[in-house]
């Protein structure tokens, strides 16, 4: 028998045990309040859900959004010509989630009793049924028409009803919902001091800081402050060489669910530029190998095969490899492999001519080097090798 | 990154998959010299690799919603899985009966797909977003957004088991998965890494409730005043052999860990970019970290300058289990 057929029966069992101590409702709110005052000091990343202790649900209101998600928004923006878009958004994000945190550290009555309930309703659930559920549809602060929710955007994020603040598309779907709230100090493009300008802000980004140039999470902007560009981005070889890319807001992703969905972010499916192998955030824009004379890297190029090549010819073993003939030319061999029309790309040719040297642009050194035997020390060039001595 | 399984081929290799959309291959000779051998592409960012456990085959998911089965041999790659978000996480299963490649997505959804046909073998809804997950037959764990944690039980088809009340207070970021030292060396429970430079190190069925606890990591030293910076755990690995772990932070520095000794037994010195990455070889004796930006300070902490990078590191007897007893 398997040793390891944990029963769901025998699991509840133990979970059931109840809890020998357990922090009273008051303290845990002072707790939790403590926290979340640190939390704007400590450099947490600020766009996380909170628990109201361990094993117990998550507070409402709070929702998540991992880093890799903001990446690919603004990767995706980037590709389709709306990266001040994406600036935007994170800067309300960052915002509600300030304004968020500072109403439950200066937490006044009537949020602490809330909060006191669903402390009692979760133990409650717990001692019960074992399982505490989740709150997704309260809220702690929606309720309150008055003095909470000041900003139009505080709405559409905070409802408390939507899960995922993404799936909101009321939030960015149309092009005007942001360009609206940009005119309250968020965003208005072509300004250059945006962050950390919002006059009576509800102390968004950069919080206490008055430095133009501190961006949303307190980082020294190195793209000069964000205006209308995407500034340093800009910068980045390959960018903004959008192929196919439909651009804009609301562009004509037809898939349905989860993130990014209702179309509202431009995740195109279908494209097929932008950030191919030569461009994109930090991507090494010479391609993988090429001509970087990172060690290994660069000496393999124009080595002599070793002499029983033919062995190692398959990484695998096979000694009747079909595939190109040594894989010492391009270290990565064919970069796509498959016939499959569907991966390639515009950008993959472009890559491909970085990959290897045009003869012309190779020094007489350099091709002596290349067409030695065996490379001089000191002289290994640090471009790739022509083609027509790699085959 | 990952390392190819414990195989009869004399050779070890590492796959990384990238946010430049693609996935590479080197083969890592005994000298620790690493030979480039091939590359694949997807049409987005890739944010997860898995191998399958015969070694010949490389599975890939992408923020293009597909993930693709890379054979090695053939160096082909064809797309396997179909998902309506960014599929956040691959794994292979290896099951006595059945073989599949599980998928995890932002669509909230995990699915498990036979790689011959097009439409998934089955699909099961989760709470939320898939943010991480681990596989070692015959478990499996996935953590989603709103620290939704849900365990799998892989016998003969793939079940929820049970969901778990997160014992970590903030966002998931990772979950690995680690063996009983006796017993078979069977799963028995797993560690948790979260943003808030803290992991919980949990048993599926502790003998006592103790023996589940947390532990604080990748934290700056903090002010006399006692601010401490809080960085995020980006991954967790178990040592093949000797069962201890390292975890690797958005602080830029690794550590490994004794669980059952409770202890640490080193922190790295703090390198250039946050570490995003890390894996055992199956022998144990390499320890492998990717150095990269992790995205923690949003698109202003992106610096062009920074390259990432791959290392490897020799580690045996580093992480030996700790000789001090609780």
């Amino acid at each position: 028998t398997n040793p390891f057929k944990w029963t769901a029966n025998d699991y509840q069992k133990t979970q059931n045990k109840p809890v020998v101590q357990q922090v009273s409702p008051n303290d845990l709110i002072n707790t939790l309040i403590s926290e979340v005052k640190e939390w704007e000091r400590n450099k947490m990343w600020p766009f996380s859900c909170i628990g109201f202790e361990k094993d117990s649900p998550c507070v409402p209101d709070f929702q998540d959004t991992s880093p890799e998600e903001l990446r690919h928004l603004a990767y995706e923006a980037q590709k389709s010509n709306s990266f001040q878009g994406y600036v935007e958004y994170v800067q309300n994000l960052m915002a509600d989630f300030s304004k968020k945190r500072q109403m439950l550290a200066n937490a006044n009555m009537r949020t602490k009793q809330k909060l006191l309930s669903l402390i009692d309703e979760y133990r409650l659930r717990k001692n019960r049924s074992g399982n505490s559920g989740s709150y997704n549809t309260v809220s702690l602060f929606s309720s309150s028409a008055n003095e909470n929710s000041s900003s139009g955007f505080g709405a559409s994020f905070g409802g408390g009803s939507s899960q995922n603040s993404f799936a909101d598309s009321s939030s960015f779907g149309s092009s005007g919902s942001f360009g609206s709230t940009g005119t309250q100090g968020f965003g208005a493009s072509g300004s250059a001091g945006t962050f950390g300008a919002g006059p009576s802000s509800t102390g968004g980004f950069g919080v206490g800081t008055t430095s133009g140039s501190m961006g949303a999470f307190g980082v020294s902007d190195r793209s000069s402050g964000v205006s209308g560009s995407p500034g340093g981005f800009g910068s980045l070889g390959g960018f903004g060489a959008n192929t196919g890319s439909s651009g804009g807001f609301g562009a004509n992703s037809s898939s349905s669910g989860g993130f990014g969905s209702s179309g509202s972010f431009g995740v195109n499916s279908g494209s097929s530029g932008g950030f191919g192998s030569s461009g994109g955030f930090g991507a090494n824009s010479g391609g993988f190998g090429a001509g970087t004379s990172s060690g290994g890297f660069g000496a393999t190029f124009g080595t002599q095969p070793p002499a029983n090549a033919n062995l190692n010819n398959n990484a695998f073993g096979n000694s009747n490899a079909t595939t190109t003939p040594t894989a010492n030319a391009n270290p990565f061999g064919n970069p796509t492999g498959s016939a499959g029309a569907s991966f390639q790309s515009p950008q993959q040719t472009a890559a491909a001519s970085k990959t290897y040297t045009p003869m012309d642009k190779l020094t007489a050194e350099e091709l002596a080097e290349f067409q030695a035997n065996q490379f001089t020390l000191g002289k290994i060039p640090t471009k790739p090798p022509p083609k027509e001595l790699c085959f | 990154v990952k390392f190819s399984p414990a195989t009869n081929m004399q050779s070890t290799f590492l796959i990384a998959g990238s946010w430049d959309n693609n996935v590479r291959c080197w083969e890592v000779q005994q000298s620790g010299q690493t030979v480039p051998k091939a590359q694949q592409t997807h049409t987005g960012p890739v944010l997860d690799v898995d191998w399958s456990d015969d070694g010949t085959k490389v599975f890939t998911a992408s923020c293009d919603k597909t993930a693709k089965m890379w054979d090695l041999q053939s160096n082909q790659a064809i797309q396997i899985a179909q998902h309506e978000a960014p599929v956040k996480t691959i794994h292979w299963i290896k099951a006595p009966n059945y073989t599949c490649v599980m998928t995890g997505s932002w669509d909230k959804t995990l699915k498990f797909w036979d790689t011959r046909t097009p439409n998934p073998i089955d699909t099961i809804q989760l709470p939320e977003r898939c943010y991480c997950a681990d596989v070692k037959y015959p478990m499996a764990v996935v953590g989603t957004a709103g620290r939704e944690l849900i365990i799998y039980q892989l016998e003969n088809r793939p079940q929820e088991f049970t969901r778990i009340e997160s014992p970590l207070k903030f966002q998931h970021r990772v979950v690995s998965i680690f063996l009983d030292k006796k017993n078979n060396g069977a799963p028995t429970g797993f560690a948790l890494g979260s943003i808030e430079g803290r992991v919980a190190i949990h048993y599926v069925n502790p003998t006592n409730p103790k023996d589940n606890f947390t532990f604080k990591c990748h934290r700056s030293n903090g002010t006399p005043s006692g601010v401490q910076d809080i960085y995020a755990v980006n991954d967790i690995a178990f040592h093949p052999v000797h069962g201890t772990l390292a975890t690797v932070g958005s602080d830029c520095k690794f550590s490994f860990w004794d669980k059952d000794a409770r202890t640490k037994l080193k922190t790295s010195e703090a390198f250039d970019q946050p570490l995003t990455s890390c894996c055992f070889n199956p022998q144990g004796n390499v320890f492998c970290y990717a150095t990269s930006y992790d995205w923690s300070k949003g698109h202003e902490g992106f610096d062009p300058n920074k390259k990432p990078h791959i290392f490897l590191r020799s580690c045996f007897d580093e992480l030996k289990p700790s000789m001090k007893k609780t």
